[in-house]
């Protein structure tokens, strides 16, 4: 086969196959996709694809992702740029996950702390929610989280899996003056809110959820937030809920230049069936798995897998 | 069976040494005043919608792990 005017020859048809003529069905197949629906979302999401796969690129740089990112929006239009700032929800930015094994490996009780790193504002490109969150691994135990939207004042939040009216504690970071401090990791300071929750059996068949802030002015914790409640075992150990240790929780397709977040310091303990408390010890790798969807965070330390740090 | 509280984490906080006082029950100043509003339970439903999504992005699950994990979640919306 020729093309018109041009003295280059096509190539042969590949081998292994039977071939004798080509024949040309352009026309028919034109037919065909005019006569088919377009698909405005699969357009979207094939964009939207394209430019996540730019803006998050593990081995490019940060210039890298802008050039490719830009590349992009000049050969496809604005619609390319207005995707990517769409809100997102359910990603996971950094953070670690326990593993089944360890996440139902308690008898009567359960209890999880942490430092979170929670610069305010967050800067950058936040614009909606983005959570810094975790679970102390029971099935029905709280979130007791810092909870960002956009560049305003964060809240600290508990969410009750145990109730039908989950909200519960809501205080912005103006009223936690007393619990917010700095710690310092791999030789720079943090800003931190340390947060201790827990959940375990009071009675036969009835447990109990709470979250404490560290007061910083009198040293001590402060309970701010308890609930009894009746449950079962399988209920606590079984299914997907309490399985997040720290993670960033994101609700974008795309953070930039956001400050230093993350969590410091994690630790859990449990009880054995005779509610003998263990001892307090830092979430390992043997223990947990690190999950990091790509959102543009890049890991500024992580320290397997008891604390990490990440900006974009 | 009934069990005490677990004990206090060991804190690294970088304060003067002074050891650390009893817990304080602060609930009174930190729980909410006013009932759950319609705006309350739209925003649960929002803070579920989100597991669910991490759940269906998750590397890890299996098919048949995330199809339990999203039911048990959407039984609590």
């Amino acid at each position: 086969m020729t093309t018109d005017g041009m003295l280059l020859k096509g190539p042969t048809p590949p081998l292994k196959r039977p071939h004798t003529d080509t024949e040309d069905h352009q026309a028919r197949f034109a037919a065909i996709s005019a006569r088919t629906p377009v698909d405005e979302e699969f357009r979207k999401a094939f964009l939207r694809s394209k430019l996540r796969v730019a803006q998050t690129h593990p081995n490019f740089g940060k210039a890298a992702r802008d050039q490719a990112v830009a590349s992009l929006v000049d050969r496809v239009g604005k619609e390319a740029a207005e995707l990517v700032t769409q809100p997102r929800p359910g990603g996971v930015g950094e953070g670690f996950f326990y593993t089944p094994e360890f996440k139902a490996s308690w008898g009567l009780g359960t209890s999880f702390y942490c430092n979170f790193v929670c610069p305010v504002p967050p800067g950058g490109s936040v614009n909606t929610w983005l959570y810094l969150t975790a679970t102390n691994r029971s099935g029905l135990g709280v979130e007791a989280f810092v909870s960002y939207n956009g560049q305003d004042n964060p809240h600290f939040r508990v969410f009750d899996w145990a109730r039908s009216d989950p909200w519960q504690t809501d205080v912005p970071f103006t009223s936690l003056d007393n619990y917010l401090t700095t710690i310092s990791s791999h030789g720079n300071p943090y800003p931190v809110l340390p947060v201790w929750n827990g959940t375990w059996a009071i009675g036969s068949g009835t447990y109990r959820n709470q979250a404490l802030l560290y007061n910083n002015v009198r040293l001590g914790w402060d309970l701010v937030y308890q609930y009894d409640y009746a449950a079962t075992d399988s209920q606590q150990k079984t299914g997907w809920i309490g399985s997040w240790a720290p993670i960033v929780e994101t609700f974008q397709s795309l953070y930039a230049n956001t400050n230093k977040m993350g969590a410091l310091d994690t630790q859990l303990i449990g009880s054995d069936d005779n509610g003998l408390w263990g001892t307090w010890e830092l979430l390992s790798s043997a223990n947990s798995y690190v999950r990091a969807d790509n959102a543009g965070f890049q890991l500024v330390f992580l320290d397997p897998n008891y604390a990490f740090v990440v900006d974009s | 069976m009934p069990i005490y509280p677990p004990p206090e984490p060991p804190l690294i906080i970088e304060q003067p040494g002074k050891p650390s006082s009893p817990i304080a029950d602060m609930r009174d100043v930190f729980a909410r005043k006013t009932p759950q509003t319609q705006e309350d339970r739209t925003q649960a439903r929002a803070f579920i919608d989100a597991k669910i999504e991490m759940i269906r992005h998750d590397p890890y699950m299996t098919d048949a792990e995330k199809a339990a994990a999203i039911a048990d979640l959407e039984s609590r919306r």
